[in-house]
């Protein structure tokens, strides 16, 4: 059964998903192994996001599954789900409105197991260092889509050294231009391009 | 499959043997006028056949054609099937109609009425009884005396009125006296309508009086050397004055050598150009008035001025009469420049019956949907993926490039200019891409099938699939028949980069349809504003769902129109009032403030219709 929801969540069978998740509560399986099952199958779904195989859609379709997953267990779920690692602050910068990216990231992170704070679109570089030092998080993930904000992010680093968080946070960054070049102009810690790569990153910081 | 050309434009398609004239040139981008849709009733398809057919005509074809007409080649295009390689005469009168659809008519003689006047005097001598000074004589004489006080003119006004020996003729717009001429002028006159896009700045000399365009031509934004987007311009500009008006100064000269070539081609001196009417987008039109566009880049992309503006030629330094009007129509928003403006303007947007969508496929997808009274507008940042930027073998449309793919048996390919392929061009993406998705090479979600996946396909194009480590790719042309000696690609991140920008165009289609209530079923036509909608394959535009799925016949591309809106702000001061009440009228619905934009964009990212 276990192999069969793996590859039911990484083929995306919302049907054969949500009625095995069924059978297996009643079969006496806890949410919490349920889960750890499904969160793999949307590891194998961001891997063949990030190979070309499945498209943005499809991310989005695993998530519409995985809710519906939620929706099932939740009533069974008696002690909390342990959380991955510290908390991240997510957010798309000052001036930028573009947040798919963004809330994909957040999304695999999330079902990865990983508490996140999004802040949203066009986030000041203070409401960044606020959010950073109100929750304790230990990695900053920042989305820039258009170029002309890459400045911003610059900002981020520098008020977070101003604060003395900088060496208490990783600080992550990804989208349209980013590259090595603007990863050492802002002074982030680390940059990604796709999905896997994010993963990886989050997961050695975490 | 037979080749079919069409002339005069040299255009061809490849078709199967048994197509219609007219299927042909639909596939060849061309529109033929089909009032009847193909039933063979209405006889305005007709075309002309170059050498001999062996086709005899269809009974219909012989009730509306005469004898004479079928002997010399005539044909109905709707009716008339290809069986061999053959060359058709399109009318050149109905393509030049074609181009001019949507201008409502407006071109016509009784509306010329630009607000440059000529007014040609006999003024009184000046005596020790009359001494009234030069400008208080001249004006005087004119029929509005309450001019206002230009000081370039008078400078040298003295002498003019005494070499024409107090006969000249006065040019007046609105309220300034832009220029005095020694005898009378009052046949020469000349204006300028230019678009400055991003990467290629257009021109138009038009006669005043007739209202022809005397020469056109182009020039390559030189501004390009400082970035090839919006964004990167603005950035270069951003908080640095002088970089600024680096800025400006580029483009000025680039306007100023076109105008040079212009004048030289048609026989007219700089100096009988009297007005410019400038579209652009919104950052280009501040560029060119040396106006900061900071703000422009960022959330929440506030111009720093919206309305029409009228500047003195001198003081942006366009080679033309130095007082004469530089007029920059007005912008609707940050990224809905004043070139929409002239979109709507030559496509009468407010008159036109019905609902109508006008799209204006390029970098920023700028889209108008007019209907109901209202006229909407939002912009998509579609990215550079139609000009071929970030498509790995992608080109811009040059010789060389791939315009147009068939895939039957093998793959078949035209290229501009009919040589060996170099790369493919946005139009000939969305073609090929059309025919992979028909062909089942390319899956509706937009994947690309593995080598091992296309059982059904022809061997010739299934050895085309390949797997590298980059991902699939099938190959369009192999390195023998290509001119850079290397495999012609198609990649799966091409195909993703194409999703998204045609998801974002789709979904900003729909957000538009839905905030006038309407539906796709409603549209009554849609209009393909840009160069690239003339060679854009209107079913492939369809098939991939970048244009929403209307009757072919309904898509019309009218090239140009931002120009063309322009030259009609030049020709008359009523149509120039009319875009500054399109202007107001058009309401700007921001895409990036809207929840249901991102899940419309998601869904349009695949090639389910
Ligand atoms: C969709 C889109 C929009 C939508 C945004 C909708 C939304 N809610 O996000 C809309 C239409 C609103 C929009 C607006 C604008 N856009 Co826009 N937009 C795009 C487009 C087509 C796709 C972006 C996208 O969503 N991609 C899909 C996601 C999943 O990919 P992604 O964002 O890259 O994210 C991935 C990775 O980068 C990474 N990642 C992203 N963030 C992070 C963060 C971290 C921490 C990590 C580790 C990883 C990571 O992981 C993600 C998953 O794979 C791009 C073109 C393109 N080809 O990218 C232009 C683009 C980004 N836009 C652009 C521009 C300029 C604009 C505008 C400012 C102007 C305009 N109209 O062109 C406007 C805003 C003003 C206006 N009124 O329209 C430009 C930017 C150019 C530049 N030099 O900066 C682009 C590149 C298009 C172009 N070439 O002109 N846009």
């Amino acid at each position: 059964m276990d192999d069969k929801l793996l590859t039911a969540m990484a083929d995306l069978d919302e049907d054969r998903v949500l009625s095995l998740v069924e059978a297996m509560i009643r079969a006496g399986r806890t949410p919490l192994e349920i889960l750890e099952l499904c969160k793999k199958g949307v590891e194998i779904v961001g891997v063949k996001y990030s190979e070309g195989t499945y498209y943005l859609s499809d991310l989005i379709m695993s998530e519409e599954i995985l809710r519906g997953v939620m929706r099932i267990v939740e009533p069974h779920i008696v002690s909390s789900i342990p959380q991955h690692g510290s908390p991240i602050v997510m957010g798309t910068i000052e001036g930028d409105i573009h947040d798919l990216g963004k809330n994909i990231v957040v999304y695999l992170l999330r079902s990865y197991g990983f508490q996140v704070y999004d802040l949203g679109v066009d986030v000041s570089p203070q409401k960044f260092v606020k959010a950073i030092s109100d929750t304790g998080a230990s990695i900053v993930g920042i989305s820039v889509l258009l170029s002309f904000c890459v400045g911003s992010v610059k900002k981020v680093v520098d008020l977070l050294q101003e604060a003395g968080l900088r060496d208490k946070v990783k600080v992550v960054i990804g989208g349209y231009p980013v590259n090595q070049l603007v990863k050492e102009y802002t002074g982030a810690d680390y940059y990604a391009s796709d999905v896997t790569q994010v993963l990886d990153i989050f997961d050695c910081t975490g | 499959m037979v080749r079919v050309e069409f002339l005069p434009s040299g255009r061809t398609a490849v078709v199967p043997s048994g197509t219609t004239i007219l299927q042909a040139a639909i596939a060849a981008g061309l529109r033929v006028e089909s009032a009847c849709g193909g039933r063979g009733t209405c006889g305005k398809c007709k075309v002309k056949l170059v050498g001999n057919s062996q086709v005899p005509p269809a009974p219909a074809e012989t009730k509306l054609l005469s004898p004479d007409q079928l002997d010399s080649g005539w044909a109905l295009a709707c009716l008339r099937v290809v069986t061999e390689d053959t060359v058709v005469e399109i009318d050149e009168q109905r393509d030049v109609l074609d181009r001019k659809v949507g201008m409502a008519g407006l071109l016509n003689l009784e509306t010329i009425a630009p607000s440059v006047k000529k007014y040609h005097v006999v003024l009184p001598q000046p005596s020790v009884e009359d001494q009234t000074p030069d400008w208080e004589r001249l004006t005087a004489a004119l029929p509005d005396p309450r001019l206002r006080f230009n000081r370039t003119v008078v400078s040298n006004l003295p002498g003019i009125l005494r070499s024409g020996n107090f006969v000249v003729t006065a040019v007046v717009d609105g309220d300034e006296l832009v220029a005095v001429e020694p005898g009378n002028t009052q046949d020469r006159s000349f204006g300028l309508a230019i678009d400055i896009g991003t990467t290629t700045v257009v021109a138009y000399l038009t006669d005043l009086v007739t209202g022809k365009v005397v020469a056109r031509g182009a020039v390559t934004n030189p501004q390009n050397v400082f970035g090839a987007d919006v964004i990167a311009r603005i950035t270069y500009a951003s908080g640095r004055p002088t970089k600024l008006q680096q800025l400006q100064e580029k483009v000025v000269s680039g306007i100023n050598s076109v105008i040079a070539g212009l004048c030289r081609e048609a026989q007219v001196s700089t100096k009988e150009i009297y007005q410019a009417v400038v579209v652009g987008n919104t950052t280009m039109s501040h560029l060119f008035l040396g106006i900061d566009p900071t703000n422009l880049a960022p959330a929440p992309f506030v111009p720093a001025f919206g309305q029409m503006v009228e500047v003195q030629a001198q003081e942006l330094g366009l080679e033309m009469v130095r007082s004469g009007r530089v007029v920059v129509l007005p912008n609707v928003a940050g990224y809905v420049g004043s070139d929409t403006v002239g979109v709507m303007l030559a496509a009468a947007a407010d008159r036109l019956p019905g609902v109508s969508l006008m799209v204006d496929i390029g970098t920023n997808g700028e889209i108008v949907l007019a209907g109901k009274g209202r006229i909407l507008t939002c912009s998509t940042a579609a990215g550079p993926a139609f000009e071929g930027a970030e498509i790995r073998c992608g080109m811009r449309a040059a010789e060389g490039a791939i315009e147009g793919v068939r895939i039957h048996d093998d793959v078949e390919l035209e290229v501009i200019g009919g040589k060996r392929p170099v790369g493919i061009c946005g139009s000939g993406l969305i073609d090929a891409i059309a025919e992979m998705l028909r062909t089942g090479i390319v899956v509706p979600t937009g994947r690309l099938a593995g080598p091992d996946a296309g059982d059904d396909l022809p061997p010739l194009v299934r050895r085309r699939l390949r797997k590298t480590e980059q991902g699939s790719e099938f190959v369009l042309a192999w390195a023998e028949d290509s001119a850079t000696g290397e495999d012609i690609v198609l990649t799966q991140k091409d195909i993703r980069e194409l999703q998204l920008a045609k998801g974002a165009i789709k979904a900003g289609t729909h957000v538009l349809l839905q905030d006038l209530g309407v539906e796709v079923k409603d549209i009554d036509r849609v209009l393909l504003a840009g160069a690239f909608g003339n060679y854009i394959k209107k079913e492939s535009a369809v098939a991939i769902g970048l244009l929403p799925e209307v009757p072919l016949d309904t898509i019309v591309s009218i090239g140009n129109a931002a120009g063309d809106g322009a030259r009609l702000a030049l020709l008359s001061a009523a149509e120039r009032a009319r875009a500054a009440m399109l202007a107001r009228k058009a309401e700007h619905v921001e895409l990036s403030g809207r929840e249901e934009f991102q899940n419309e964009f998601v869904n349009a990212l695949s090639f389910t219709k």
